[in-house]
């Protein structure tokens, strides 16, 4: 705006030429930001180099291990680590062009397009090895649906009793709530191809989905859902699958749109790298290289966040205290 | 009928582009498919192409990388600068610009404003959230001026520029997102560029308002003193525009603030991200308080930027005394060995916020249950129902005669080309999906809001009460409605339309207040003279007078609600919103693109046909002076 005053404060001015304390001050002023500002500058190129861009995805176990994986090369290698708040598949751009440096914990069955791009075409983001803990995507209902209804426990048995689960908003068709929908998800395919009278309701998040089943178990009420392991839910809630029809390799090829099977067995969840991370910051590229997790880590840390409402950071350091002897062998 | 259509070009294009595409589906009732196209294949072959292309093609390498770092470092320093300031520095050094651009009194908000977000707890993250505003707005400067200069004395640029304005102003913040992902993947860069797409518009409108709306007199009597067309544009136009120029300034600032919290969902930090986090985990506290701190922010930068004109300033030797030692003071903060804000977290609404949602959700579930319901049941289905199952055709063409009938032919073609477009794009029952949403929540928030603002403008009291509350409202990003929503109704289609109805009353209430308040005292005093009530004056008076400012209100509320109700697919609201959700967050951008590009038709429709409605057929005026009240009414 000041330039576009300036004519008239000019003009008003141009007769005096008693101000010059003011103009002294004034060139004071700006002398004093623009040191300031040069030396925030100054500040800001050295801490660039010694940071650590960690991924994480919404949802428990990503936080967990972004947050480990922070506490460990902070506390260890004296680096700065930012934890990058984002969905996992736009976190791929930023594993490309290096704005993210690690995502810890990816799904193969959602990502097998990006790894054929990424990793092995382009070559601009490294497979950074397994991450230790085994991921399984399944369909879950509560026990006590199968236990009125023991057909339930496979996909068949839905069928022509899919109404068990109809809400007011799905009317005479049973509700299918699904996960985040960032997630890897192939429902509506599958109940397409599979010719089951559901219609998939969207969560928005993973918290949405949970206080919906929640709020259903609550009140005993029938709820089918998408879900997986490892996740603290099931130490809460007796679940049980429903058995889709047995993942392959053919039906794993088709175009996401005519799949008519369910999700991969025991899924090895891997690291990913941006390929220039290891050369700028290699010790950091070592231990997150080496860094491995169970089932039960993951566990114990996400059900310390979410049930016993802990800083998801402090979570993760106390983990880390108690567990030195397994992290140490991640150090170069 | 014929003599009709052919008096009317347009009309008989329109009819007849309907009716072969109807005809081509054989009159049924679903839109045909032979006509689709495979825009969403498009939309990932270029994802793809970009993929492979963003570190070696010259339109990368040569523009947007250097464009996107550039955007990034700035960003960082600017960060860097505030957290080198710190609190201390940065309370200072605003309240002494404030002092001296506007006035004690503003300064007075201006600071208070800062330090309660200071005792909220949500310092840190408010400064990268100001850090990526004062970035954004400072490009939207840098490209704004300029091209509303250049708009404002080339005609035809103005005339090129409209349409491109006109839908950026209706596009749902949400859906700049795509493109934004596409070319620039995540992170910082990326939520620069998309807020200052989105912020963009006003500047250059109002500032080629500005320097169009000089009187003809003072021009030619410059031109008369044998002024050149620069010196022209620097002595007059320019320093006459400068209200206009600062109310452009002024939108665009509050519309950047309000993208950055959207542009948390590809990488930008701050309050925004904690709003998203707060969604993501239901924790209506945590959304509550970042909310409330965007909302101070906002107070800070609005009185600091609009407060401007109103206040008698400090004479300039004490302006420039102000400014050297705020300077000093800053500066001297800046290298203070103390970091902390004092008191941090003191007024933190987050325990108790969340114990009131937790016990609302315990002992209110079943009246929310029963709302729900019965919303879903008596209104929304029936509405999506009558959309679905009518043919499509049928509903066009009823749209087609209603559009003409208010607002002439040029209307009926709008209607009929965005309708078969999006028909095309085959996402034509998704779309009738969110238009029953829309339709539905912009008759609740106006069955609040419209009865509201009628009271308001009868009573000072109540509406001197009710403008912060307004004001809030508006400033709170439709983010954080969304989290007790959810809290209380589940997810669905319900807890989206209770937020957007919430998240788009303001306009509504706020343009009937000042149009019933602003009517022309004339008449008023005429029918007073004649004995007539209060109830009566309001009645065949006021109201009707004030019609276009009200109707300005509903169009105003009906782009908002379209834009609460894409937001709410992050709820699991069905329809266009949760396609371009799962576009964003799932990187399915076929499908994203194809929902956001069905938005942005479905935003032009519902835009048009709420413009026209607030225009007397017989009382259309030159498409400047509606555009100049809008604006007015809008920074009113």
């Amino acid at each position: 705006m000041r330039p576009l005053n300036s004519a008239r404060a000019l003009s008003s001015h141009a007769g005096g030429t008693g101000h010059r304390p003011a103009r002294t001050m004034r060139l004071l002023a700006v002398a004093a930001l623009t040191g300031l500002v040069l030396t925030a500058c100054g500040g800001d190129d050295s801490a660039a180099d010694g940071t650590v861009n960690i991924a994480a995805n919404p949802w428990p176990g990503s936080y967990a291990n972004a947050h480990v994986a922070a506490e460990i090369l902070e506390r260890e290698l004296g680096l700065q680590v930012t934890i990058v708040e984002i969905d996992e598949n736009p976190q791929w751009a930023g594993l490309d062009d290096g704005s993210i440096d690690a995502a810890l914990e990816i799904w193969p069955s959602g990502h097998v397009d990006n790894v054929a791009t990424y990793i092995d075409e382009l070559g601009t983001v490294e497979h950074g090895g397994p991450l230790g803990v085994i991921g399984q995507i399944n369909w879950f209902v509560p026990t006590y649906v199968v236990d009125a209804n023991p057909s339930f426990v496979t996909w068949e048995g839905l069928l022509g009793s899919e109404d068990v689960f109809a809400t007011t908003e799905t009317r005479t068709s049973g509700r299918f709530l699904a996960a985040d929908p960032s997630y890897t998800q192939f429902d509506e395919a599958i109940i397409a191809n599979l010719g089951l009278d559901l219609t998939v309701v969207q969560s928005g998040s993973e918290a949405a989905q949970l206080a919906t089943v929640e709020a259903a178990i609550g009140r005993g009420e029938p709820v089918l859902f998408y879900f997986y392991t490892p996740h603290w839910l099931h130490a809460r809630y007796d679940l049980t699958i429903v058995e889709l029809p047995e993942w392959t390799e053919e039906c794993e090829a088709l175009p996401a749109s005519q799949r008519d099977c369910g999700y991969p067995p025991g899924e090895d969840l891997f690291k990913a790298f941006h390929a220039g991370f290891a050369e700028r910051l290699p010790e950091a590229h070592a231990v997150l290289s080496a860094m491995r997790l169970t089932n039960a880590d993951q566990e114990a840390i996400t059900f310390a966040v979410d049930v016993e409402g802990q800083d998801e950071r402090d979570a993760a350091r106390a983990w880390v205290d108690a567990n030195e002897a397994v992290w140490r062998a991640w150090l170069p | 009928m014929t003599a009709l259509l052919l008096a009317r070009p347009r009309l008989l294009f329109a009819t007849i582009l309907l009716v072969a595409a109807a005809a081509a589906g054989g009159f049924g009732g679903t839109f045909p498919e032979m006509l689709s196209l495979p825009f969403a294949e498009w939309a990932d072959r270029a994802d793809a192409w970009v993929v492979r292309n963003r570190a070696t093609s010259p339109v990368f390498t040569g523009f947007i990388r250097p464009a996107a770092t550039a955007a990034g470092t700035a960003v960082a320093a600017a960060t860097a600068l505030l957290e080198q300031l710190g609190w201390l520095g940065v309370i200072v050094g605003a309240t002494g610009l404030t002092v001296v651009a506007a006035g004690m009194r503003t300064a007075t908000v201006v600071s208070s404003a800062l330090v309660a977000i200071g005792l909220i707890g949500g310092w840190d993250d408010a400064m990268i959230t100001l850090a990526l505003t004062i970035v954004a707005v400072l490009t939207c400067m840098a490209v704004g001026l300029p091209l509303g200069v250049l708009a404002g004395r080339v005609h035809g640029v103005e005339r090129a520029l409209r349409p491109v304005l006109d839908t950026l102003q209706i596009m749902p913040a949400y859906v700049y997102l795509l493109p934004a992902v596409l070319l620039l993947g995540i992170g910082g860069s990326s939520a620069i560029v998309v807020t200052v797409a989105f912020a963009l518009p006003p500047l250059v409108r109002l500032t080629s308002l500005g320097v169009r709306d000089v009187p003809h007199s003072t021009i030619e009597v410059a031109v008369s003193t044998g002024a050149s067309r620069l010196q022209l544009l620097r002595t007059v136009q320019l320093p006459l525009a400068v209200p206009w120029i600062r109310a452009g300034l002024n939108q665009t600032i509050m519309m950047a603030l309000a993208m950055v919290v959207v542009a948390s969902l590809v990488g930008a930090g701050g309050l925004g991200r904690e709003v998203l986090r707060g969604l993501q985990t239901l924790n209506v506290g945590r959304a509550l308080d970042a909310g409330v701190g965007i909302v101070l922010l906002a107070i800070a930068l609005d009185r600091a930027t609009g407060g401007v004109q109103q206040e008698r300033r400090l004479p300039r030797p004490m302006r420039m005394r102000v400014l050297g030692a705020t300077g000093v003071v800053a500066v001297g903060a800046a290298f203070a060995p103390s970091r902390a804000f004092p008191g941090e977290g003191v007024l933190s609404l987050a325990e108790a916020t969340t114990a009131a949602v937790a016990w609302s959700g315990a002992n209110l579930a079943g009246a929310t249950g029963a709302i729900a319901d019965g919303l879903i049941l008596g209104v929304l289905d029936p509405l999506r129902g009558l959309l679905t199952v009518t043919p499509w055709w049928v509903l066009v063409g009823a749209v087609l005669g209603l559009g003409w009938w208010l607002a002439g032919e040029r209307l009926a073609l709008v209607i009929v080309l965005a309708s078969v477009a999006i028909g095309m794009l085959g996402v034509w029952e998704q779309t009738m999906d969110t238009l029953s949403q829309v339709l539905v929540a912009t008759l609740l928030a106006l069955v609040i809001a419209v009865p509201l603002g009628v009271i308001a403008s009868q009573s000072e009291a109540v509406g001197r009460s009710l403008r912060p509350v307004l004001d809030t409202l508006q400033t709170l990003p439709a983010f954080v409605y969304l989290v007790p929503a959810v809290a209380l109704f589940g997810v669905g289609r319900v807890p989206g339309l209770i937020a957007t109805v919430l998240y788009a009353l303001p306009p509504a209430v706020r343009l009937t207040d000042v149009g019933i308040r602003e009517v022309d005292p004339g008449p008023l005093e005429a029918a007073r003279s004649q004995g007539a009530t209060r109830m009566q004056l309001l009645r065949t008076v006021q109201i009707p007078l004030a019609r276009p400012t009200i109707m300005l209100g509903i169009n105003q509320t009906t782009i908002m609600v379209l834009a609460g109700i894409v937001i709410a697919g992050l709820v699991g609201a069905s329809g266009l919103g949760i396609e371009t959700v799962i576009g964003v967050a799932r990187g399915d951008l076929g499908r994203g693109v194809t929902a956001a590009v069905a938005i942005v038709l479905l935003g032009i429709v519902l835009d048009r046909i709420t413009q026209a409605l607030g225009v007397e057929r017989s009382l259309r005026r030159a498409s400047l002076e509606r555009e100049r009240r809008r604006w007015l009414r809008r920074t009113a």
